[in-house]
This record gives C-alpha cells, structure tokens and sequence, in this order.
C-alpha cells in the first residue's frame, strides 16, 4: 500500500463527504477510493469512517489521523518541491475558480505567461459567479469579489476596485444623464440580481440611498454587461467588469463626486489547509501580472 | 444659491469666530470631534435607508394636533426631515429651504413633514423664526429618531461644551437625556417603502430640498400607473413602533 496515496484519499473522502466526490477529484473510480480507504483501516487497526444514512463521517481516531494527515502530505509536497530546487517544477493540476467575467477580462489572458513559466503544470479554471464551495469542488484557490462572507476562509486581498455608476452614450442621449443619485430614480437600472435595487453612496460622511427602477434584473455580471452595452439602461459595477469599455469610452461613468462602497479582490484558500507551493505560485504570479 | 453652499459660507463664519456667536477655537475643535467620532462609529451606515419599511409615527404638531404617517401616506408619498432644534442655525436654514420647496412637492401629491426631540414650545418658535406652514412635530425623548436608527448620545465632553453654551437640551427635550438625533431626509413611497435616504452624522451637510423631486415624480408615475390616477392606495405595510 502506498501510505501517501491512502492518505490523500482519506483526506479527500472527508472532504467531500463521499467515496464518489473523491473519485472525481482523484479521476480514479469510486471501487478503488473504497478499496483504499479499507486498506488503511485495515493497516491502522481501526475505523475512520463512521457510514450512516446522512453519509460518511469520521471517527474520533479518523479526526485525529485527518489532522495529522493532511500535514504529512503538505510536508511530503514542500519535501519534493525542496528536492527539485526553487523555482523547478511545479507539478500536477491547479484548480482555479473565479467568476466569469472577471476571469474573462482578467484573468485567462495572463495565464499563457504563467504556463509557459510551469511546463508540468496544467490548470482548472472553474468559471462560477456563485461563491461555490471549496472543499467540497476541491478548489486550490478562488479569485473572489466583494466582501467576504464566511469567516473560516483564509484569504489574501489582492486589489481593490472603485465600483462606479455606468452606462453607455447612446443611453445618456435618450434618456439624460444622471446629476445627483435622487435622480436616479428616474432611470432604468440594469440590476446584478446578488446585490439588489438599493444603490448606497457616501459623499463626504453623508450616506446616501436611493432605489433605482429596473425593468432587468440578471443573474450573472456577462449579463449585466450585455444589457448595459444593448443600452438598456444603468449599471453598478467595478471597473474592473468594464475595464475596456471604460478605456475605448464605449461606457461612461457618472455620478463621479459620490462614493460607492469599493470591492476587493481576495485569493481565498479552502480552510484547514494550508496553501501548496503551487497555490502561492500562482497567487504571487497573478498578484504581480494583475496589479502591474 | 444652493442649500449646502449657504450652510459652507454660515459655517465658515462661525467657525471663524465671528459674531453673533463669537465661539472659542477649542470649543470648534470640541464640536469637530465629536462629529468625526460619530462619523467613525459607522451610526449613519445602520439608520433605515432606502429599500426598508419606515416605521410608523404618531406624533403631535405645536398645537397638540396628532399626525399620522399611515394618514399623510394615504395621500401621497411623504418627504421627513430629522433636525436637531431651534437652537441649530443649520437645522433653521434646512427648515427654510424646505419650506420654500413645500409647494413644489405638493405638485406631486407629497407630504412634507419635519421631526425634532424639542417640545412644543420650543416647535412653536421654530415655525415662527422660520415662517414655517410645514407641520413640525415633537418626538417625545427622540423614539421615532431612534425607531429610524438615527438617536444618539452625546459623549460627555460635547454635554460639558453644550452647558457652558446654556444649550440646555434637557429642558429643550423635555427629556434628561443627553440625545439628538442625526439630521436625516427620508422619501417614502405610499407602499410604506423608503424610497430615498440621505442621513448626515456631520450635522453641517444636508441635502438639497430639490433633490426630493426626481423622486417624488417617479413616486407618482408609480402612483398612476398602479392605480389609475386615483391616488388612493391600500393601507400602507408598514411596522408601527412609535406613537405619541
């Protein structure tokens, strides 16, 4: 039995709750995650997985072996990348999850650079707007907007974005431009279903808030983009989601003298584990490449 | 010339030291401190903004005549002004901005209204002094302020700096204590829904009155397009929290 190999395994099946879930993040069959993880019970002496209908959990002795494992496989890593010398080879599958937009604009145009950087090294970029779980998707590391919700993540912040209000010309023309947020109400919004139709700005210490129409209102930032350029009506959005627009003037931001609360960009690491030297490789890299 | 610029330039002279009121520096540098602490504690980011349901009011204008909220927003939308008292030179220039736009917002359907922790006399003087018609109502110890998240208490050095000014609030308010509320502007739809907030924690910044009136427009296209033009509306959703 290779113990490395079983240990990862474990890990893996705790991690996502399932013999199934961790054959997909192994690209093994479920027969042979369940064939291991018996094998280690076997070797060991006692059981790490309790099965019960809410499915599998580990034991008293499996937290304990859970713990320790995951910290022999961090070492056994940092061992290997230590061995091949810094910089060397980097190895295996990275999987990167990021929101569409943002990694279409931002993200997959720097990610020939760091390819051709680490030739052993492939990449999963899994493209979601939601805040999909890590653990369970076995996510190395997510490129993240806005606050951060959830307190058990370990993150990084990366950059931060003034968020502007925005539309395009032809928009202005028709329907005027905006000169105060009150006026806003007599606009049309293209609305990001996640943050709602309450815009809130600050001008010096004074806080603002006004609801907006909106005939749209979307699910996804691509589609707020595509709504804004079909000039339906005035987003919300950093402007990092418009960065070329904003660029070639194809939209303008309004409403300049008023502040709306900025978005930070984060590396956020799945939590209870710390992060590969492949992970920290691509942070830095995408760190440097994005803030450059 | 615009609200904000008339309070800049009464500002600029009052915290020159000029008279009539003539202050010290440190008792300026005191008021300063005071505003950006409340400014840091984030306060002004809690209040009710817009999005939320208004909470209800009952209370009494300077003749003992009760008002409403759920009766002014059977009429129309309603436009509330939070202001600290008579004894506030920047709350009086509000008052009087608002009044001059108070035909304005009739046009719409709209109600104006404006609400301060003083007692009726003290009311009585502030529609005097300002040559008021707006109703202007007395929240009992500052309730209605504090069920729109806008009440607060004064830190000890600020209580210190207003006895010495003979600004006796407790008397004022009828209340012993020390509390003011965060000047505020709220529009609220007929729905009970806010449809605009600006609350202002530095008490020398206050919005425009002409701002209310995109709002008030679109509140009455809602208006008749819900209803046919009739301007009636179902009784409004909103929680009641606070009554005279």
């Amino acid at each position: 039995m290779d113990r490395l190999a079983a240990m990862e395994t474990f890990v893996r099946v705790v991690e996502t709750g399932s013999f199934s879930g961790a054959a997909r993040q192994l690209r093994v069959g479920q027969p042979a995650v369940s064939k291991s993880v018996a094998q280690l019970e076997e070797y060991l002496g006692v059981k790490l997985l309790a099965r019960s209908t809410r499915g599998l959990t580990p034991t008293e002795a499996g937290l304990g072996y859970l713990e320790r494992a995951k910290r022999a496989l961090e070492e056994a890593a940092e061992a290997e990348l230590a061995a091949r010398g810094a910089g060397a080879g980097l190895k295996g599958r990275l999987r990167i999850c990021a929101a569409v937009t943002f990694a279409r604009i931002h993200l997959i145009p720097l990610l020939p650079k760091f390819l051709a950087q680490h030739p052993d090294l492939d990449l999963e970029i899994i493209l979601d707007d939601r805040q999909i779980d890590l653990v369970q998707e076995g996510i190395d590391v997510a490129l993240r907007m806005g606050r951060l919700m959830d307190s058990a993540l370990t993150a990084r912040r990366i950059a931060r974005c003034k968020r502007v209000v925005l539309g395009t010309p032809a928009y202005f023309d028709r329907e005027g431009t905006p000169a105060t947020p009150s006026e806003l109400s007599k606009h049309q919004a293209v609305v990001y279903l996640q943050e709602g139709g309450v815009w809130s700005f600050r001008r010096e210490s004074s806080e603002l808030a006004v609801t907006v129409q909106s005939r749209l209102r979307v699910t996804a930032a691509e589609g707020v983009r595509a709504a804004v350029l079909a000039h339906v009506g005035l987003a919300i959005a950093s402007e990092w989601m418009f960065s070329p627009e904003l660029r070639s003037g194809t939209v303008r931001a309004v409403l300049q003298e008023w502040d709306l609360a900025p978005h930070d960009l984060w590396a956020v690491f799945p939590s209870g584990r710390a992060a590969t030297a492949k992970t920290r490789a691509f942070v830095d890299f995408f760190e440097r490449s994005f803030n450059a | 010339m615009s609200l904000q610029a008339r309070l800049d330039a009464f500002k600029a002279d009052f915290e020159a030291g000029k008279p009539p009121y003539s202050v010290p520096r440190s008792f300026i540098e005191t008021m300063h401190r005071a505003t950006a602490e409340l400014i840091e504690s984030g306060a002004a980011q809690r209040a009710r903004k817009a999005g939320d349901a208004a909470p209800s009011f009952s209370l009494a204008d300077p003749e003992g005549n009760v008002i409403s909220s759920a009766d002014l927003l059977n009429r129309g939308p309603l436009v509330l002004s939070f202001y600290r008292g008579v004894w506030c030179p920047y709350c009086n220039m509000e008052l009087q901005a608002l009044e001059a736009a108070r035909p304005e917002f009739e046009k719409y359907g709209a109600s104006l209204v404006a609400i301060s922790p003083q007692t009726a006399p003290n009311s009585r003087k502030s529609v005097r002094q300002n040559k008021l018609f707006l109703p202007i109502l007395s929240d009992v110890k500052g309730k209605v302020g504090a069920a729109f998240g806008l009440r607060f208490n004064l830190p000890d050095y600020l209580v210190e700096l207003y006895k010495q000014l003979k600004n006796d609030l407790p008397t004022f308010n009828d209340d012993p204590g020390w509390t003011l509320p965060m000047p505020a502007r709220y529009v609220i739809g007929q729905d009970g829904l806010i449809l605009y907030s600006e609350v202002n924690p530095d008490y020398t910044r206050r919005p425009e009155a002409e701002d209310m009136i995109p709002v008030l427009q679109r509140a009455a296209a809602d208006r008749s397009a819900l209803h046919g033009g009739d301007g009636r509306s179902n009784d409004p959703a909103v929680e009641d929290v606070a009554t005279a």
